[in-house]
């Protein structure tokens, strides 16, 4: 028999011991709301969002697989063309000095210019912050006002090739963007319609942004497109491109062109028909 | 109140000592269980099933960094492989003639608002556009003839226009002024650079 001062000993102490089990069992039942309610706020969505990376990972790899596909198949061409034509390693200021004569042959042609002034050639360094060699080339010219805007277009055309050389950055991205809430087919669309040459582009403008729109979507597509038809320099590349000049350049196989920049461009008026259009370009090349 | 009496505080510890033992067990297995919960049913229960693979919460965050990882290298590659010549000198000349081919347009807007600007036509006379690139800026020199005593408000009313293109970055404004003519009549010569978006 225990007497009843042990007994009571016994009790406190199991009924001690059970409160203390009873908060270990309270903390360990607020550890499990801890987990549920961390898988219910930050698993769920992430998963989500692991779902969907995996998914955008996957499209990323077969639209890569299929451009270096299409690489594989026609690569060497375009580099070949960019690097024997549009920057070249030798000095091609003639190449940019036959083409203004092109040009100014269908200006005459047109009543577009009334004179021009011998171009000349200055070999001397450009600025340090050039990052190639180039050659300044000063050309001078009595045009109408037609004529002065061929002559910018012609500018801006020179060393351009693709689609792509003259779609603006952020057009180029929300067409990219745009490939990538569509399928992969519609990343291939993109790939060859800003690897298209210009003068392809030029020749049936319409044609290609229906093609393109068509793979894209009519809906999500359609401002997009038109207003990249529209943007600068694209509109009076494809202009020129498909005009008199185009064919002459295209003829005199003087296309595609060395790249240049354009230095400065003063326009005179003399009156209401004639202005003098001076411009300063810089024609560049990979060696000294 | 009375206090207990001697045989009530036996029955009391008697009751106690019958219950203390279950509940001691309850309590002992409750807590064994949770632990054994909290430490092998818990982490199988927060794992997530993607594409196959059971992910643990941690495995989770770890795939969810590795993902976004690769996709921002295979965005890369893949805006890389959409340039025909990924050149970084090629690609930055290019971006300038882009930006240089901006003056296009903005002569065009230039010489629509000069034409819209005043019913009558010739009254702005765009004397000599300048753009020069290294500064992204169009210089301009003209004349308001014809106008008579409005021609400070026709330049004023131009400039206005003209700020409104969507080419025009910024616009350092003329002097407006009015000048005399030898025969009498009134001009505003104007001087003021564009600088292109």
């Amino acid at each position: 028999m225990i007497s009843p001062r042990t007994t009571a000993g016994g009790v406190m102490l199991r009924i001690g011991v059970s409160a203390s089990l009873f908060v270990v069992s309270g903390f360990l039942i607020t550890k499990h709301v801890e987990h549920v309610q961390q898988v219910r706020t930050g698993n769920v969505p992430l998963a989500a969002s692991v779902t969907s990376l995996h998914v955008q990972e996957q499209r990323l790899t077969s639209v890569l697989e299929t451009q270096d596909i299409q690489a594989a198949m026609n690569d060497g061409s375009m580099k070949e063309i960019i690097a024997s034509s549009v920057l070249p390693k030798e000095d091609t200021s003639t190449t940019v000095i036959a083409a203004v004569e092109q040009m100014r042959n269908v200006l005459e042609a047109s009543g577009d210019i009334r004179s021009m002034k011998p171009i000349t050639l200055d070999a001397s360094p450009v600025a340090i912050q050039d990052p190639m060699p180039a050659t300044r080339v000063h050309i001078e010219a009595v045009v109408t006002e037609r004529g002065a805007k061929e002559f910018m277009a012609l500018m801006s055309t020179l060393g351009t090739y693709t689609v792509n050389d003259v779609l603006l950055e952020h057009d180029r991205k929300a067409l990219i963007a745009l490939s990538d809430a569509g399928s992969v087919q519609s990343h291939s669309a993109v790939a060859a319609f800003l690897a298209l040459p210009l003068t392809s582009f030029a020749l049936d403008a319409p044609a290609y942004m229906d093609r393109l729109m068509a793979v894209l979507g009519a809906e999500r597509s359609r401002v997009l497109l038109q207003s990249i038809r529209a943007s600068e320099p694209l509109a009076s590349t494809t202009t020129l491109l498909a005009g008199d000049i185009g064919t002459a350049l295209q003829k005199a196989q003087l296309w595609p062109l060395p790249l240049s920049v354009l230095e400065q461009a003063t326009h005179t008026r003399l009156d209401d028909k004639w202005q003098t259009i001076a411009l300063h370009v810089l024609i560049y090349r990979t060696e000294q | 109140m009375t206090k207990p009496t001697n045989t009530q505080t036996r029955r009391i510890w008697h009751v106690l000592g019958v219950i203390a033992e279950p509940i001691l067990f309850f309590s002992g297995f409750l807590a064994f269980t949770l632990l054994m919960s909290l430490l092998f049913l818990l982490p199988r229960w927060g794992q997530v099933r993607i594409a196959d693979t059971e992910f643990s919460p941690v495995a989770l965050e770890q795939e969810y960094t590795r993902l976004t990882a690769s996709i921002t290298s295979l965005t890369a590659k893949r805006d890389e492989s959409l340039q025909p010549l990924p050149d970084p000198i090629y690609l930055s000349l290019q971006e300038k003639k882009r930006s240089q081919a901006q003056v296009i347009p903005l002569i065009e807007d230039l010489r629509l608002i000069a034409q819209a600007a005043v019913a009558q036509e010739g009254v702005i006379v765009l004397q000599i556009l300048s753009f020069d690139a290294s500064k992204q800026a169009l210089m301009v020199t003209g004349d308001v003839r014809d106008a008579g005593f409005s021609s400070v408000t026709v330049l004023a009313q131009f400039i206005d226009q003209l700020k409104k293109s969507a080419h025009v970055e910024s616009l350092d404004p003329p002097v407006f002024e009015r000048a005399q003519n030898a025969d009498g009549s009134v001009h505003s010569p104007f001087h003021f650079t564009i600088h292109l978006k």
